[in-house]
């Protein structure tokens, strides 16, 4: 059994596998060729009621 | 139709998450001021690393066309205000709008409070707009995103954006051992 995946240890395992993808999947993202979302082809308009708040 | 009924599921799984999660609760919350609890923190990087690498990925394999997102507009003199008036009200009642219905959905009459008090901003900002809206409207700089602040390449700002939050998990963990 590999060490951490049993028991409450588990979790930490977890965590620490997830943040290594979520490096992994960043530091491909800063080599990869992607256009940023262009500002002039946004959809929202000054109003009452805006989306994207969080909490 | 089909829209009102994705954002009900959508809505009903974000509150079950974070009741589940114990952010239904003000004592919880408050923890993060005091710096001893710092689970809002946590999630809320979470939720940011997942949602933009998600979104970098899917645009990136074609799934997700990115000129379709909608970006909120940036108006700096009133998101400055709002925020601190934001971060006011959350010290203060120790929820937010989004826990204060999941504290009041399970039941806490503080969230309740808390919920109403929100629904009242909204009315009275909505009946004292017009006065309001040059204010409002005031350091408007349309969609703003940060690789446009930064000039800097998207995926670039996506990297950084991840080590600042597994550098700041790091940190949480350690000043939550330290109390």
């Amino acid at each position: 059994m590999i060490a951490g995946l049993r028991g409450p240890g588990i979790l930490r395992a977890a965590r620490v596998w997830l943040a290594i993808a979520a490096l992994a999947l960043a530091i491909l993202a800063a080599f990869a060729r992607t256009p940023s979302p262009d500002a002039s082809v946004r959809a929202t308009k000054p109003s009452m009621v805006r989306p994207g708040d969080g909490c | 139709m089909s829209d009102l009924v994705i954002a009900v599921a959508i809505g009903l799984a974000f509150g079950f998450a974070i009741e589940r999660a114990g952010l239904g609760s003000a004592r919880k919350l408050t923890g993060q001021f005091f710096l001893t609890d710092l689970t809002v923190f946590k999630v809320m990087f979470t939720a940011i690393v997942t949602a933009m690498l998600g979104t970098f990925w899917l645009g990136r394999l074609g799934i997700l066309d990115l000129a379709l997102l909608s970006i909120p507009d940036t108006y700096l003199g009133a998101q400055v205000a709002g925020g601190l008036i934001f971060g006011a009200g959350f010290a203060l009642a120790g929820l937010c709008p989004g826990t204060s219905c999941v504290a009041a959905a399970s039941g806490r009459l503080d969230g309740a409070a808390v919920a109403g008090g929100l629904f009242a901003g909204v009315l009275v900002t909505g009946l004292f707009f017009a006065p309001l809206q040059r204010f409002y409207e005031s350091g408007a700089h349309g969609a703003w995103t940060l690789p446009q602040l930064l000039d800097l390449p998207y995926g670039i700002v996506v990297f950084g954006v991840v080590v600042v939050a597994l550098a700041g998990f790091v940190a949480a963990e350690r000043i939550e051992a330290r109390t």
